[in-house]
């Protein structure tokens, strides 16, 4: 979704330099097998996007979004991750009832129904590997939180603040990519904005 | 669990107990042969995502992939509705067991969100209950009546059926099943935890799709005792027999059939555009109001035999009548949320609204893309100064109070 947005609102230089080099992608989220165009429905998250958007390239929104993921296929900006076995037995577990009872019990204030398969993969491979999890899909980002607190995890608009507080974006240039392009235009769903107060930007 | 060197042989292991080769899977899944084989191997591991695209291709479980022991400790409550496949039938499979797979995530969804569950489900009225099947077809006539009775339809036709079953508690989703299952219509399966549930094959067009739900009500209401059936053209089981005469005489009361060709200029049937001018106060399709018109006596074999001949949307389009009925619908906007009903669809965006959902783990529950879901929650589009005109057209509202006298009047 993170990658998604980036991609779909033509950040790629500003999701380059936050992460100072390439991303990693599991592949629920982007598979490197699967490659458009799509005759048939794909499995990854990203490639989804594409399929349906292939079904109507008559509207501007819908080709750009084909025209641009497309193309990111070939960019250098991302790298799959292979998974390993107890990964992808973790990912399972994380998109389980048991692992969201789990949850509920340490803080009963957790509400998840439903976790995807995408986004546990992903926090999967990062809990593993001691990576940092970028993620905006609330279920697995308080998932994550109250079963493994010591896990840095970083949302959209977090991203955003850190880009401007490193100083490789102004305020006004981000809340305008938050604000215009991926709220209004992208229809990210989101209740939090970016803020500057005693001269650093954080979300709320 | 599997232990990590065990799971591409499991792979390989329930790959040949569904009788598929690794090119099928591959032409399933979209991505090459080779990579089915490094699974297999243990050369790679799939990712979550494909694990659930080749559960369903295999008719298992996730948990039964990667946990040899889930499998042999549970039973799959689904099996019985597989009877009613061939066994090289391995997409159609894919397909259903992708729907149940749905079911039971929204079964689990509302269950985890403290709502209660109809379970198995039984006729509302107690004269429909019957230790065995209904299959007389002698008796589809009465019961069509009583069903319309009982649900307040009276005569006239139901403009969409799923949405007025969608009202009666059935759930019900329009999937397509693309090329190569064009035969199979729809499928009734009455699921161990909500109940009454319709598959519709969604390649079909509207008019067939409409006779198709009311088929499988009539599977609902009074082949409620078998778990599940799936529903073919031409099937000359009994009670599929009956669910068609069944749904003939719901769609098309008899008594408002004659009255409408009473009302004709001749006061009958005397050409094919009759036939087209009667059909949207139906929404039927032409083939099954020309069969009810024949069943009822109002026109003869010959007028039948040759109607058929003739292409309803040519017909349709020369009257400058409504087509929808007859074209099959390419383009579902947004991307696959047409195949679920309203209330599913209510019902998600209030789960996103409380954060139990959020969109991403909807798109993955719905299996569309997330911008789909984005473009659900999203503020609804202004009203265009054609819609407003139209209110400055209407008369002023009623006050409340004035309102209100006439409601106690």
């Amino acid at each position: 979704m993170i990658l998604a947005m980036f991609v779909d609102g033509d950040q790629l230089p500003l999701l380059s330099a936050l992460a100072g080099g390439s991303v990693f992608v599991t592949p629920s989220i982007l598979n490197p097998d699967e490659r458009p165009p799509f005759i048939d429905d794909p499995t990854s998250e990203f490639a989804r996007g594409v399929y349906a958007a292939q079904q109507d390239l008559r509207q501007v929104r819908y080709a750009l979004r084909a025209h641009r993921r497309s193309a990111f296929y070939q960019d250098e900006l991302w790298q799959p991750l292979a998974l390993t076995r107890s990964e992808l037995e973790l990912a399972h577990h994380l998109s389980s009832r048991e692992a969201r009872d789990q949850a509920r019990k340490l803080d009963p204030r957790f509400k998840a129904k439903s976790v995807s398969a995408a986004d546990a993969e992903c926090a999967a491979v990062a809990i593993t590997r001691g990576l940092e999890l970028w993620s905006d899909d609330g279920g697995i980002v308080t998932l994550v939180r109250t079963l493994y607190p010591a896990q840095p995890v970083v949302r959209l608009c977090a991203l955003l603040a850190r880009a401007v507080n490193e100083g490789q974006l102004d305020f006004e240039a981000a809340l305008d990519v938050h604000e215009r392009i991926f709220k209004g235009e992208l229809l990210l769903w989101s209740t939090v904005s970016l803020i500057e107060e005693g001269g650093l930007v954080f979300c709320r | 669990m599997t232990t990590p060197s065990h799971l591409g042989e499991r792979l390989r292991q329930v790959r040949e107990r569904a009788g598929l080769d690794q090119r099928d899977v591959g032409t399933s899944l979209g991505i090459a042969r080779e990579i089915i084989s490094y699974w297999e191997n243990n050369r790679r591991v799939p990712g979550l995502a494909q694990l659930e695209r080749l559960a369903d291709l295999y008719g298992t479980t996730t948990a039964a992939l990667l946990d040899e022991q889930a499998e042999s400790t549970s039973s799959n409550p689904h099996t019985l509705l597989y009877r009613g496949l061939e066994p090289q039938e391995h997409d159609l499979r894919a397909q259903l067991q992708a729907w149940l797979r749905f079911l039971d995530r929204w079964a689990e969804l509302l269950d985890e969100s403290g709502q209660t569950l109809p379970g198995r489900q039984t006729p509302p009225k107690a004269e429909w209950h019957s230790p065995k099947p209904i299959t007389d077809s002698r008796r589809a006539r009465t019961l069509a009546a009583e069903v319309r009775e009982h649900y307040h339809i009276g005569e006239d036709a139901v403009p969409d059926l799923q949405a007025f079953l969608d009202h009666a508690g059935v759930l019900v989703n329009r999937v397509s099943l693309r090329s190569g299952n064009d035969k199979l219509s729809g499928v009734f399966y009455n699921h161990p935890r909500l109940g009454y549930c319709i598959l519709v094959n969604a390649d079909h067009t509207p008019g067939r799709q409409q006779f198709t739900l009311a088929h499988e009500l009539a599977h609902a209401l009074f082949h409620y005792q078998t778990p599940g059936l799936i529903c073919r053209a031409g099937d000359q089981d009994p009670k599929e027999r009956f669910a068609d005469v069944f749904a003939g005489h719901f769609l098309v009361n008899g008594d408002a059939l004659r009255g409408l060709v009473d009302d004709l200029p001749d006061g009958c049937i005397t050409d094919h555009y009759d036939v087209a001018r009667l059909q949207p106060s139906f929404r039927i399709s032409y083939a099954m109001l020309l069969y009810r018109l024949f069943e009822e006596g109002l026109i003869t074999q010959s007028q039948y035999d040759t109607f058929k001949t003739y292409s309803p949307l040519s017909l349709a389009r020369r009257l400058g009548l409504e087509v929808r009925e007859y074209q099959v619908s390419v383009l579902q906007s947004p991307a696959g949320l047409g195949a679920f009903p309203p209330s599913v669809l209510e019902k998600i965006v209030e789960f996103v609204h409380d954060e139990a959902l959020s969109p991403q783990s909807a798109a993955a529950l719905l299996g569309v893309p997330v911008e789909s879901v984005l473009q659900l929650l999203a503020h609804p589009e202004a009203a265009s100064p054609e819609d407003a005109r139209e209110f400055e057209e209407l008369p002023s509202p009623p006050t409340p109070r004035r309102a209100a006298a006439r409601r106690a009047s």
